[in-house]
């Protein structure tokens, strides 16, 4: 089904027209699976049935720390149906970090399939592989385990001090990770003596990702001992990896392919199920399926990381700021997972967004007894700019200065380089989002508007954010693709892109359209299998559209060459007076004999006796910054606490927006995750049991329908950076500045200095009785 | 997954008397199973046999009878809030029922499952306690009726094995009738003030963590009886939920505003001594903070709406009072 | 324990366990994988079907509660092929991305415009409090169900 762009693609886009005139880039094209999704044909992992397939269910671990002494599982394997129980007894000992995606990745190894001695509340302890469901989860209430209580550590300062006697986690020190980046004469200008100096403590939750479809994994074995693996994840190459490493298979008899994915924002892009799936499939010889429940997900996968965040900045009386001290404490976990990269990450947003000409960050990474945190949306970005932004507005407080002027006067500008030494950040167009921002949200008006003394206070706030384009600068950065153009003219594009959801394959064919001059339709893009696609780096550090996309781009441009190059042959003409123009090819001298592209394929096969097949390595070779700025008005019931969040401004530095519906949805869910981050969303580990409050959604509440604002989103489109017609990524930045305007707002109408996240009403009551 | 047990699908209530004595070991009654399900599925609750009255049509009923009205225990919130009787008969309960869950769960929900859940912040019982409901029970040794309140707290008064809530009754509260259930037509009203009717009024309040689909932090149900000349409170029954294992009359504070007009100073005196009450409930615990100060919101949203019925019940008794709810159309199943 | 009831118009007799929820049966024994299970507790809405033409969480219904009732999955929707218009309007206005949460939104706002042709977004947006979405933020799904009854503004999706 053909449907044109129609998601109001003229309205709120401020762009730099390019010389060309763009036929598919630009347009707002539904998913490519959009009907499949709204029929229900689509088959998720979770629906998919192999013949002979088990199913496998595990026991999480109900202790925050504890040795096994002992695990009895006879009982569980008399049970007819049983094919296995699996413990540290009888698995690899094989020591792996989740998060690695590269051979030859340094990280620190401490996950196993099954450790003998558990680390939270949700650790793996032993698995049952059964005929079918009912049978495995009997089987797991048979299990009998003999445990050794540890003592243990829930909170990340806590672990931090020498004086607790609470043994470390794992043989590694604790912080297990700390680095400094630092610029300038940070202490001097602390010291100045008319300095402004603003110091604040910001402390964000643990979060599940809640996408709506629970951890799900299946893996099979064929009759040459290779495994394959089917898997809704982000990162194909990075799952081949650890299952590799795991088994001790070689890479070529483990098989990924990425199944549709039920929603992920990095709560999928760690390996957690697949090394599980895949040796129970090797062991049984059979396919195994392992689903969790919403329950499991939130406790054993992955969280945002918990952080807490030590910021001082300072200013001048005219609101420059001078020098900022920045420090982070992260808590990952109980595995370090990404645990050392992430503080880093954080730390290079902090030089990107404002031009700080001294400035220092630090960072402590420590484990705890605590669900294991990992990649989520934004990458440690809504971490920092929480930390950041809630400080920037604090100053403006004392300052005296409205946040806007303040940020005007402090923001990077285009064409400016990193302060702290990553790559140049580009077409740097946060002014813009600023500044077009103030004026649609009325924020002048809206700022000083009287917040009432009654019950109910409105506010206003708004706060600013910075997000990457890829690895480079940091790691290697390249995609491969295959392109090949069919006898029919039709095309198929392979290479190893996951689509998250977020529309990725309908990305690549309008890229690829544009410069073909054929339909999307035309073009089948499959989503990857590391058997047959080429690398890719994967679905992570919001690299798709501005790397993997350049990639296509180009790998479409050398198609176009060849395509030329043979017809040319043909028609009698030079290359370059070729023209393609709606499916349809001719020279310019002889625009009578036109044929369509099937029919010149067909040609070109039959008397050129070769293929229209391009297959092209592109490597990224910039880094620019995604910027966006979001304007929040909320309405405080300052009797129960609530807040009410009535309207949203979103505006982001895209580049170009290739498909800006997509963009759009990007920007909306983004909204609605950074409003819940603000306001309701923690998994809360007591710190005295270790247990998860919010291990189910019944006590974890996503910001339901009726509780979502409006939300109006403008973007900005000047382009001149490398990605694809000057794109820029949009999935991660889009949630990164939310947070922190609303809980900006609520400060604003309220009179408080709230820093710690969520702003639950107990919070918000608390703050109102200090004041 | 859930244990394997045995079902039973009755088509009456006769039929499922008749049942229970060929069944052994623990027997769940199930309603729209929005409560039981879950804890099965997660092994919480793993009873022998599961007896369905989802399909009883004498179960499912909504009724006047001239008196009381009249709810089976299987009628569910999307009924109960969809009812125009309940709206004007108990409008706390249609309140609450409306605010139960989602849609999804309001079309399965029913009465009977939230009474025999006995959630301390399940929606319906502060106003069974506002509305001074009764309930009947039927079991193998038959048939009683008990006030809710005693069937709540009085010990051994609470369900027995084998026995299942068939009905829900209270006494009908719209002008022209008594508090005591009695019809009271306009042209023989023998209340004081000139043959005018009382002013009743009630209604139904919760905070929540958000505004809908979420359980109650706190819930409050009040039904007030005024006289209709100075909107003097003449009787009133105050219940509060969330706040210990049972939701509670506020005797006291019931007994404090008879006789003062509903204004805000009442509101004021009502929420401070609402404010005691949480300090008394929940003393030292970490929620006491909070439920002290959002006990005001709920106060003022509470009592506010209450204030805003009066006024348009006082605008509208000069038109004299309405025909009660014996209306056939406003009626379900029976 | 046999069960009778009708799904997507078809009579279906079958052999159930009584411990199966109208979820397992439809997803296992009809092979109806469009129904979801996002939580297994009635939050989030995914396994949303209709009986009776009222939305439910399928997750919380025994199967043998369906006996006698006509049960509507989203393969339900679009019987003869024809998509329905609020499939349809899902499609166009970007009110799907992953799509996990598209059969059960689809199903209660289907259950809404039998109910209510017409409905205020307000109406909407209680009717599909209910089901989580965590890609769209809801603003297209809105926009798709205002489209679909007929009732869009052009412009914004509201104002405060
Ligand atoms: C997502 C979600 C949101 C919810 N929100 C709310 C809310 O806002 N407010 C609220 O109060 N509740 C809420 N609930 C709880 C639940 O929906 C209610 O308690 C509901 O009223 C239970 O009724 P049911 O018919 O589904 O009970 P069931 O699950 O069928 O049964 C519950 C219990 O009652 C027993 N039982 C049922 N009927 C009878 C009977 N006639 N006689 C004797 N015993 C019986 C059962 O054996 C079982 O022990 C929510 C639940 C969910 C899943
Ligand atoms: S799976 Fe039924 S409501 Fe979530
Ligand atoms: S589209 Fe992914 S959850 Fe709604």
């Amino acid at each position: 089904m053909a449907v044109r762009g129609n998601l109001e693609d003229s309205e709120n886009r401020h762009e730099t027209a390019g010389p060309e005139k763009l036929k598919q880039v630009g347009r707002s094209y539904p998913l490519h699976d959009a009907e499949a999704k709204a029929t229900g044909r689509i088959r998720y992992t979770g629906d998919m049935s192999l013949q002979g397939m088990l199913c496998a269910r595990i026991l999480f671990s109900p202790l925050p720390h504890a040795r096994i002494r002992r695990i009895d599982a006879a009982g569980a394997l008399a049970l007819p149906g049983v094919y296995g129980v699996f413990t540290h007894e009888n698995t690899p000992d094989v020591l792996y970090n989740s998060q690695v995606w590269y051979a030859g990745q340094e990280a620190l190894k401490d996950e196993r399939l099954f450790p003998d001695t558990v680390r939270y509340i949700g650790d793996r302890v032993a698995a049952v592989v059964a005929a079918n469901e009912q049978t495995a989860a009997k089987a797991l209430g048979l299990i009998k385990v003999d445990y050794e209580e540890l003592p243990a550590v829930f909170e990340a300062e806590q672990a931090l001090r020498t004086d607790v006697p609470v043994p470390a986690l794992a043989p590694w020190a604790s912080p297990f990770f700390s680095k400094e980046i630092s610029v300038g004469h940070v202490d001097e200008c602390f010291e100045a003596p008319d300095a402004v100096v603003i110091e604040d403590r910001v402390e964000t939750p643990k979060i599940h990702h809640a996408a709506l479809e629970p951890h799900v994994c299946v893996a099979y074995p064929d009759h040459n001992g290779k495994i394959t693996v089917l898997t809704p994840c982000q990162i194909l190459y990075s799952v081949r990896l650890v299952v590799a490493t795991v088994l001790g298979l070689p890479f070529n008899k483990v098989r990924v392919l990425k199944t549709p994915m039920g929603g992920s924002f990095g709560g999928k892009q760690e390996v957690t199920l697949e090394p599980l799936a895949a040796f129970f499939a090797l062991a049984t010889g059979r396919p195994v399926k392992i689903q969790l429940t919403r329950h499991e997900s939130i406790i054993s996968t992955r969280t945002r990381t918990k952080t807490i965040g030590y910021v001082r900045t300072a200013w001048d009386k005219a609101g420059n700021l001078l020098a900022r001290d920045l420090k982070t404490v992260i808590d990952t976990g109980a595995y370090t997972s990404n645990g050392a990269i992430i503080g880093m990450a954080m730390g290079k947003k902090a030089f990107r967004l404002y031009r700080i000409p001294n400035q220092r960050y630090r960072t402590e990474s420590v484990h705890t007894n605590t669900p294991v945190a990992g990649a989520a949306r934004g990458y440690g970005s809504p971490q920092i700019h929480a930390i950041t932004e809630i400080n920037i507005d604090h100053a403006a407080r004392r300052l005296g200065i409205d946040p806007v002027k303040l940020r005007l006067r402090n923001l990077v500008r285009p064409g400016d380089l990193d302060a702290g030494g990553g790559p140049p950040l580009g077409q740097a167009q946060i002014i813009a989002c600023v500044a077009e921002g103030a004026k649609a949200f009325g924020w002048a008006q809206r700022r000083d508007a009287p917040h009432g003394t009654g019950r109910f206070r409105r506010g206003a706030g708004m706060a600013c954010a910075t997000h990457s384009n890829g690895y480079f600068g940091g790691f290697q950065d390249f995609t491969t693709m295959t392109l090949r153009m069919l006898e029919d003219g039709s095309m198929i594009l392979n290479s190893g892109i996951q689509d998250l959801g977020c529309g990725t394959v309908t990305s690549m064919k309008q890229i690829i359209a544009e410069v073909m001059a054929i339909s999307p339709d035309r073009i089948e893009a499959p989503e990857g299998d590391t058997e047959t696609s080429p690398y890719d780096v994967g679905s992570q550090a919001s690299r798709v559209t501005h790397v993997a996309g350049a990639c296509a781009l180009h790998t479409a441009g050398k198609l176009k060459e060849k395509l030329c190059r043979e017809a040319a042959k043909l028609l009698e003409c030079a290359p370059d007076e070729v023209i393609l123009q709606s499916e349809r090819i001719r020279s310019a001298a002889h625009p009578e004999k036109d044929c369509s592209y099937g029919e010149m394929v067909s040609l070109i096969q039959e008397k050129n006796r070769t293929e229209i097949i391009i297959t092209e390595t592109f490597q990224a070779q910039d880094n620019p910054g995604s910027y966006g700025a979001d304007f929040v008005e909320v309405e405080v019931d300052t009797w129960t606490g609530l807040v009410r969040v009535v309207e949203v401004l979103a505006v982001h530095d895209v580049g170009r927006a290739i498909n800006p519906g997509f963009v759009r949805g990007q920007i909306y869910g983004g909204v609605q995750m950074g409003i819940g981050y603000a306001l309701t969303e923690d998994i809360a580990v007591d710190p005295v049991s270790g247990r998860a409050k919010g291990d189910r959604f019944s006590r974890y509440h996503l910001v339901n329908m009726p509780d979502m604002p409006p939300v109006r989103v403008i973007l900005i489109e000047k382009g001149g950076d490398l990605g694809p017609f000057g794109a820029k990524s949009i999935g991660e930045i889009a949630t990164c500045p939310t947070a922190p305007a609303v809980v900006n707002a609520v400060n604003q109408a309220l009179g408080t200095n709230l820093e710690t996240l969520p702003l639950t009403p107990e919070r918000i009551l608390r703050a109102l009785a200090c004041q | 997954m859930m244990h394997k047990f045995r079902m039973a699908c009755p088509d009456s209530v006769a039929e499922t008397l008749e049942l229970l004595a060929g069944m052994e070991g623990e027997i769940a009654y199930l309603g729209g199973g929005t409560d039981l399900v879950p804890q099965m599925q997660d092994g919480r609750r793993q009873p022998d046999w599961v007896v369905d009255l989802s399909q009883i049509p004498e179960l499912a009923c909504i009724r006047f009878d001239g008196e009381r009205i009249r709810l089976g225990s299987t009628a569910t919130f999307t009924q109960i809030a969809g009812s125009a009787l309940i709206e004007e008969q108990g409008r706390c309960l249609a309140q609450a029922a409306g605010q139960v869950g989602s849609v999804q769960i309001r079309n399965r929900a029913t009465l009977g499952g939230n009474i025999a859940s006995a959630s301390p912040a399940g929606d319906s019982l502060p106003v069974l306690l506002a509305l001074d409901a009764k309930l009947t029970v039927l079991g193998p040794a038959g048939e009683r009726r008990i006030s809710f309140e005693r069937f709540q707290i009085e010990p051994g008064e609470g369900l027995r094995r084998g026995e299942l809530i068939a009905g829900i009754d209270f006494a009908a509260g719209s002008r022209g009738h008594t508090g005591d259930g009695r019809h009271v037509p306009a042209d023989k009203s023998d209340f004081s003030a000139g043959g005018r009717h009382p002013i009743r009024v009630s209604a139904f309040g919760k905070i929540g963590s958000r505004q809908s689909v979420t359980i109650a932090k706190l819930n409050m149900a009040a039904f007030l009886e005024m006289e209709p000349g100075e909107g003097i409170v003449v009787k009133s029954r105050l219940a509060l939920g969330a706040l210990g294992r049972h939701p509670f009359r506020l005797r006291n504070v019931e007994e404090e505003m008879r006789g003062r007009r509903l204004d805000d100073s009442l509101i004021v005196d009502v929420t401070k001594r609402l404010q005691e009450v949480v300090d008394g409930a929940i003393p030292g615990r970490y929620s006491q903070t909070y439920k002290r100060q959002a006990i005001r919101g709920l106060a003022a949203d509470v009592f506010g709406d209450l204030q805003q019925q009066v006024s348009v019940e006082k605008a509208s008794s000069s038109n004299g009072p309405d025909q009660g709810g014996g209306k056939e159309e406003q009626e379900i199943g029976c | 324990m046999e069960l009778r009831f009708t799904v997507n118009g078809q009579k279906q007799v079958l052999e159930v366990e009584p411990q199966a929820r109208l979820l397992d049966v439809l997803r296992e024994q009809l092979g109806l994988t469009g129904a979801k299970e996002g939580c297994g507790e009635g939050e989030c809405g995914a396994c949303t079907v209709l009986v009776d033409n009222l939305a439910v969480n399928s997750c919380l219904v025994l199967a043998h509660q369906a006996r006698g009732r006509s049960v509507t999955t989203v393969e339900g929707l679009a019987p003869s092929g024809k998509l329905d218009a609020l499939q349809q309007a899902f499609i166009q206005k970007g009110a799907i991305q992953c799509g996990y949460c598209t059969p059960g939104m689809l199903m209660s706002a289907k259950a809404l415009l039998l109910r209510k042709p017409k409905p205020t977004e307000e109406e909407i947006r209680m009717a599909l409090a209910g089901n989580l979405c965590r890609c769209t933020g809801y603003v297209n799904i809105l926009r798709a169900v205002q489209d679909a009854a007929g009732t869009a503004e052009s412009g914004e999706v509201r104002k405060a």
